[in-house]
């Protein structure tokens, strides 16, 4: 079928040239592994890009994400918010108080519970790597990396692993990096981006300070979270949107 | 171990179910002296008795009813109806009474009838000796629908279906009665009815098929893998219903193409249920649409040999339709 | 043959539980407590006759949804037929599936009723074929309407049976309609027993007011069948003084006098009468007879009305054995 002569009055602009059909399985696993199809010639019928042909881009290594990897090269832009961690922390307390003879969790695990939350919500500020991890940085202590499967664990399991220094150490192939500055002092951070990612969350530490709700001033925990990313790879709107859903999570606790 | 055809298998599985078990006889016409049409019973009369092979007025619907009423006495009545083409003379019998008899008694009674009939093309038999009527069968819970694809199937599953407490149709691939051959051990043994079986392994699509057409499907794969390195996983149904998704389901998903291949017309033929199935069920693991490669929309088989060619499905069109989806 | 007294007045009470649980059915149904009712009334003498004939619990019977007053005497309790009219679980025929009057039941030895006219009397051939194989010497009962006769599976059973001499009676229940296709509209020959000779078996025909008569002429027949002399044909003329079916308005097909005069023949009053001239039934042991049907139908109804319907989850149950 010919598209230009269906549209014989539109002015034709040259269209780039899109695959005639994408099946199921081809998109289920172009997604799982962040494989952009418009980079694959196509070997089945008409060009089609076929299950195969996906498999071949995985296991050769090309292809990949629909969100390119960051090249590290361009300018990191960072956006900052407040969030209020009073219901979280009063969430927190409760929940210590009911557990016995385990360690009990301080605000940073809250946090951290959100943000892998929020990460499932908007998985492209996470760099796209074969097997993503989390890594959990805490100037002046050994690196934590959090399997992917860390999001589905419940809260008090996290903490636990968190607390017990079980997650392993492994820098190769980060797929998003938190920085916890929640026992410095620092009221805000602006990290640098390291090379090839493509976002960054950095956790300041919180504090006690005055908040007006409903027109009186009371005094809240709050928290500055810093989102720096690579513009090429995240649109500002999406890292506004992921950081103010981070918020409302907090918040909403 | 011996190699025997279609028929041999058939017999030896008669014969050594009425050997083994009193309460199994046979009914139906010409079975007696004749042994039947294709010669399936030929000699079980004179073995054990006219009480025990009974040859039957041309009475296709009482036939049914009569086994089904010696059925629920106990007896394991085994039913043979000359052509699958007649078996519309007893649906009724077997479609509202033998399989609705349990469920309608609240499990009071129940009905171990076997209804074999031979089925499909490529004996000449023109209109009403050619006929794949298995479509009509599978839409009616209660009965089971068997169709062995090779000679130790055929003993196998025939020996599993006289032991089933339910009614099961029994159809027969006659284009292979004689042009099938295989192993089939003199021992005592049973295909069970229910589950499919992949009969050839293989990477690139799966190819869904049960009686004569199983067997062409596997010539075309080994073809296509000789000539053209595709590489079909063949999967041989041998019970229609209830059918064995899972076996269906874990192949194409492995293989993400599916074609299935029959003898009945392509509309509300089996092949439908069967992409209906992979449709909802393996949609995220589909690669291309799921194929049905059958005899056209037409009232039957013709006779002439034209006609008869264009009707019929070969090996050659098998072998290009998974080429085609191969290439999909 | 005479027969025993006590099975004499034991035949009239079934016949007479079998008119007063009938007629439960009507008032019932007029209530709205059952959605469907299918009359035995008038066909009391014939069932009851040649259900007599059978040796309870040896010999077998495939009837139609028509014998109620055959069910009765087969050891089918009340009980057993409410729980069916009001689809109860413990319906024993079905468990609530088969619409009322659908009988089956495997301790009694009555062969599965499916609803398609003429359907079970292959059924009922194959077991006389199992019978015979067994050698067992027990017969079977096949009861069907005057109507069913003009299906094929009816034919192509009954000639069945008679090439392989089987023990069976069938029975004909002729009440002169097939729903609302008079006799004359369903067969040119004048009675059902005419097509027996063509197929090779006795036939006969008896008037189904006598049920003493019927059971002498069924159990001859019996006796055929018990002997190895094969198959018979037992035409039984009765007469259907309601509609098919609670579903059905005879109005529009059938003169009011053709119900007036099948009343005026009403079996149970031609047997009250018959008891009563030989001096058997007096007045005390009629009204004993009717305290006792009205307790047991009353009983059986409150029982019934209790037992719970088939649970939902059960739908799926007995599928395959």
């Amino acid at each position: 079928m010919d598209i230009e002569n269906q549209t014989p009055n539109e002015e034709t602009q040259p269209v780039k040239t899109t695959h005639p059909l994408i099946s199921p399985v081809v998109a289920a696993l172009a997604q799982k592994n962040k494989i952009d199809l418009n980079q694959i010639t196509g070997s089945g019928k008409d060009g089609r890009v076929t299950k195969q042909d996906v498999l071949d881009a995985v296991r050769n290594g090309t292809a990949r994400s629909a969100v390119p990897a960051a090249s590290g090269t361009s300018a990191a832009v960072c956006l900052s918010l407040e969030a209020d961690l009073n219901r979280m922390n009063r969430g927190l307390k409760a929940w210590n108080e009911q557990q016995f003879g385990i360690a009990a969790l301080s605000p940073i695990h809250g946090i951290l519970a959100a943000v892998l939350k929020a990460l499932e919500h908007f998985p492209q500020v996470t760099t796209p790597v074969d097997e993503p991890v989390i890594h959990l940085v805490c100037p002046g202590s050994p690196a934590n990396a959090l399997p992917q499967t860390m999001l589905e664990e419940p809260l008090s399991v996290l903490a636990g692993r968190i607390q017990e220094n079980e997650l392993a150490a492994d820098f190769s192939t980060p797929a998003f990096i938190i920085e916890d500055h929640s026992q410095t002092g620092i009221t805000s951070v602006f990290p640098a981006l390291p090379p090839s990612q493509s976002a960054l969350l950095a956790i300041a530490s919180p504090q006690r300070r005055p908040v007006a709700v409903t027109n009186t001033m009371v005094i809240h925990l709050v928290v500055t979270l810093s989102l720096v990313y690579d513009p090429e790879h995240v649109t500002p709107s999406y890292a506004a949107e992921f950081l103010t859903f981070l918020k409302r999570l907090l918040k909403e606790w | 171990m011996p190699e025997m055809n279609l028929i041999e298998a058939i017999r030896q599985a008669l014969d050594e179910e009425m050997a083994r078990d009193e309460a199994v006889f046979l009914a139906g016409n010409d079975i007696g002296d004749l042994g039947g049409l294709f010669r399936t019973t030929r000699g079980l009369q004179a073995k054990y008795s006219r009480g025990r092979v009974i040859d039957a007025p041309l009475s296709t619907s009482a036939l049914v009813g009569l086994c089904i009423g010696a059925a629920l006495r106990g007896k394991r009545p085994v039913c043979e109806i000359q052509l699958a083409d007649q078996l519309p003379l007893a649906f009724n019998q077997i479609v509202n009474e033998a399989a609705r008899i349990h469920y309608r008694t609240n499990g009071d009674w129940n009905v171990p009838l076997v209804v074999r009939a031979p089925y499909g093309g490529g004996t000449g038999g023109g209109l009403y000796e050619s006929q794949s009527p298995e479509a009509y069968f599978t839409q009616v819970p209660g009965l089971k629908v068997v169709i062995p694809s090779n000679p130790y199937e055929a003993k196998g599953l025939l020996k599993a279906a006289v032991r089933d407490p339910n009614p099961v149709l029994f159809l027969e691939p006659k284009y292979g009665y004689r042009n099938m051959r295989g192993e089939v051990p003199d021992t005592d043994y049973t295909v069970p009815i229910g589950p499919a079986v992949v009969s050839r392994p293989g990477r690139d699509l799966t190819a869904i098929a049960y009686g004569a057409m199983h067997a062409l499907a596997l010539q075309a794969a080994d073809k296509l893998a000789e000539e053209a390195e595709i590489d079909v996983e063949v999967i041989d149904l041998r019970t229609l219903y209830p059918l064995d998704k899972d076996t269906l389901l874990t192949s194409v998903h492995n293989t993400s193409k599916a074609i299935i291949i029959h003898e009945a017309p392509l509309t509300g033929g089996f092949g439908a249920e069967i992409a209906a199935i992979l449709a909802a069920e393996a949609f995220a693991s589909l690669d291309a649409p799921v194929r049905r490669l059958t005899t056209p929309d037409l009232p039957a088989i013709p006779f002439s040999p034209t006609l008869y060619a264009a009707h019929m499905l070969t090996m050659e069109k098998i072998t290009a339709a998974m080429q085609e989806l191969a290439n999909y | 043959m005479s027969l025993h007294e006590q099975t004499k007045l034991e035949m009239f009470r079934v016949m007479l539980l079998a008119r007063r649980l009938d007629e439960r059915a009507w008032t019932l149904h007029s209530e709205k407590k059952i959605s469907f009712h299918v009359s035995c009334i008038g066909h009391e003498a014939a069932q009851v006759g040649a259900a007599f004939a059978l040796q309870r619990g040896h010999d077998w019977a495939a009837p139609y949804y028509r014998d109620l007053a055959l069910m009765l005497s087969l050891g089918y309790r009340p009980l057993d037929v409410f729980l069916g009219w009001l689809g109860k679980g413990s319906d024993p025929a079905s468990g609530g599936r088969q619409m009322p009057n659908h009988w089956s039941s495997r301790a009694l030895h009555i062969l599965p009723y499916s609803a398609i006219t003429a359907a079970s009397i292959p059924h009922a051939v194959g077991a006389a074929l199992a019978a015979k194989m067994n050698d067992e010497e027990s017969v079977v009962l096949a009861a069907c309407g005057e109507g069913a006769t003009s299906q094929g599976d009816w034919y192509e059973a009954v000639n069945l049976a008679a090439v392989q001499q089987l023990p069976i009676v069938f029975l004909i229940e002729n009440n002169g309609y097939a729903i609302s296709t008079p006799l004359k509209r369903q067969l040119r020959v004048s009675q059902v027993a005419a097509k027996a000779s063509g197929l090779g078996l006795p036939g006969q025909t008896i008037n189904g007011k006598d049920p003493f008569a019927v059971l002498e002429m069924v159990n001859q027949a019996v006796e055929l069948a018990r002997s190895g002399s094969g198959p018979s044909l037992v035409e039984v003329n009765v007469y259907r003084p309601t509609p098919h079916s609670s579903d059905d308005d005879d109005r529009l097909y059938r003169a009011r006098e053709d119900v007036l005069d099948c009343k005026q023949r009403d079996p149970l009053r031609h047997t009250r009468l018959l008891l009563e001239n030989e001096g058997l039934l007096t007045a005390d042991k009629l009204q004993r007879f009717e305290d006792e049907a009205r307790s047991l139908i009353e009983d059986a109804l409150q029982e019934a009305l209790q037992a719970p319907y088939p649970k939902p989850a059960e739908v799926g149950e007995h599928v395959y054995a």
